[in-house]
């Protein structure tokens, strides 16, 4: 699991996530929404 | 020794040539607002991290930048004696060739993007915060192709939205525009003189870094025929797509009474059109936030059926009515004058995708009602057709970023 924040709103799983806040997600999802997420951390 | 001035002819700085626009993920700072290039005149990866590549680019890349400049006048002269920069506009626009949910998404901005298993959607209606991004336009030039022309806005806003067009003839495109903001973000620090953007040449090959993947997928090109669906019942808030039945219909055990609404003349198209106000500082002559005023969507297209009750559909403020004599059925009659709204609608266009006839693209408006009118043209030389528009309005009861419609695509 890798922290992400949002740049463009996603819904995963049901929860919409907005622009900025931080969203929690494994690499296959985060893979998936990898055009609206930034990695918090690198690495 | 007297000598004339030399001039500065210099062809080599005509600049011509297709560029590729970026989302930037980890924007230049203050202290070096350029950005950084890769070997292959992409964004260098260890300096501005993983960026995204916004698709094929149908005509040209224009980026902008221009000062209003107010003019001082004094009544004893007969022109300004002075001037002063009140406002600043930068921008970024080009017209997109790529019709893909996430693309969409970025174009308008303020859409919710999802991909549940075996769909890509993006829907939009209700959201209130404006995302801002890094973008950046990137050209070769014309003379030296590891040599390029950047233009980046720090902090940009999408204003433009999209349009979806399925039609035969031509192939889908739309117009995605981004307005820079001044940059004041206490973390990013910038100073006046550059907290908006940075145009820049480089005089010096790329070599080195890491470079960034663009996305050119050619089966994200729209082109060919769509339907044009009542959907009724409309798709429920957290079920927000068109269900489809295997032959790539609504499903007929979901939505229980739809209509198809005939055969079209040319495309059918949807258009989401956010009107993006924006807030400013006098301190600041460029804007400093922004905000959606309201959302425009309709679905447009030309009827080819002359059929009393699909001209009923198309008006909105009508009574239909039909001889309920066992059939043949006699007449059917469109009256008006007097009638109440017909109730909003749901209305659907399908298409099969160019390149995989089992996968479809859908965009839908869960509540519409016509504007346009409807005519017959009665002549010999010319078939009678009529143009509908769908215009959205929002179901406040639906989950705010999906109060108006989709765009989704089978995958």
């Amino acid at each position: 699991m890798k922290r992400y924040r949002v740049t463009l709103p996603v819904e995963i799983d049901g929860v919409v996530y907005n622009f900025g806040e931080v969203v929690e997600l494994g690499l296959e999802d985060a893979a998936l929404y990898a055009h609206a997420l930034i990695a918090v951390e690198e690495g | 020794m007297a000598a004339g001035t030399a001039k500065d002819i210099n062809v080599i700085e005509k600049h011509q040539g297709p560029g590729d626009l970026w989302v930037i993920t980890t924007p230049p700072v203050n202290a070096t607002p350029r950005l950084t290039l890769a070997s292959d005149g992409t964004p260098e990866k260890t300096a501005h991290g993983t960026c995204v590549h916004l698709g094929a680019i149908q005509s040209a890349i224009t980026s902008m930048v221009k000062g209003k400049m107010a003019m001082i006048d004094l009544d004893q002269h007969d022109a300004p004696i002075d001037c002063y920069p009140t406002d600043l506009e930068a921008s970024i626009e080009a017209e997109m060739a790529q019709t893909a949910a996430a693309k969409l998404q970025r174009a308008l901005g303020v859409g919710v993007y999802s991909a549940p298993t075996g769909f890509k959607q993006t829907t939009f209606g209700g959201l209130l915060v404006v995302p801002t991004v890094c973008i950046s336009a990137i050209s070769p030039k014309r003379t030296a192709a590891a040599k390029h022309i950047v233009a980046t806005l720090f902090s940009a806003v999408a204003v433009g939205g999209f349009s979806v067009s399925f039609g035969r003839a031509k192939t889908s495109t739309y117009k995605a525009k981004f307005v820079g903001l001044a940059d004041l973000d206490a973390t990013a620090a910038r100073v006046v003189t550059k907290q908006v953007g940075c145009w820049h040449e480089t005089l010096a090959d790329a070599s080195s870094g890491t470079v960034n993947t663009k996305d050119f997928t050619v089966g994200e090109i729209y082109q060919g025929p769509a339907d044009l669906w009542l959907v009724d019942a409309a798709p429920a808030d957290g079920s927000e797509k068109v269900t489809l039945y295997t032959d790539l219909t609504p499903d007929s055990s979901v939505h229980t009474a739809c209509k198809h609404l005939g055969g079209t003349e040319g495309e059918i198209t949807m258009t989401v059109t956010p009107k993006i106000g924006f807030g400013r500082l006098d301190q600041v002559d460029a804007p400093v936030y922004a905000f959606v005023e309201s959302i425009e969507a309709k679905i447009e297209a030309e009827m080819s059926q002359t059929e009393m009750l699909k001209l009923s559909r198309a008006l909105g403020c009508g009574t239909y009515a039909e001889d309920t004599t066992p059939t043949p059925v006699a007449w059917k009659q469109l009256t008006f004058g007097g009638s109440t709204p017909a109730a909003a609608i749901c209305i659907a266009a399908i298409a099969k995708k160019r390149t995989d006839a089992t996968k479809v693209a859908v965009m839908c408006l869960y509540k519409v009602q016509p504007t346009s009118g409807i005519e017959v043209t009665m002549s010999r030389k010319k078939a009678s057709t009529y143009k509908v528009s769908f215009s959205g309005m929002l179901d406040p009861t639906r989950t705010a970023g999906r109060q108006m419609g989709i765009f989704f695509e089978t995958v």
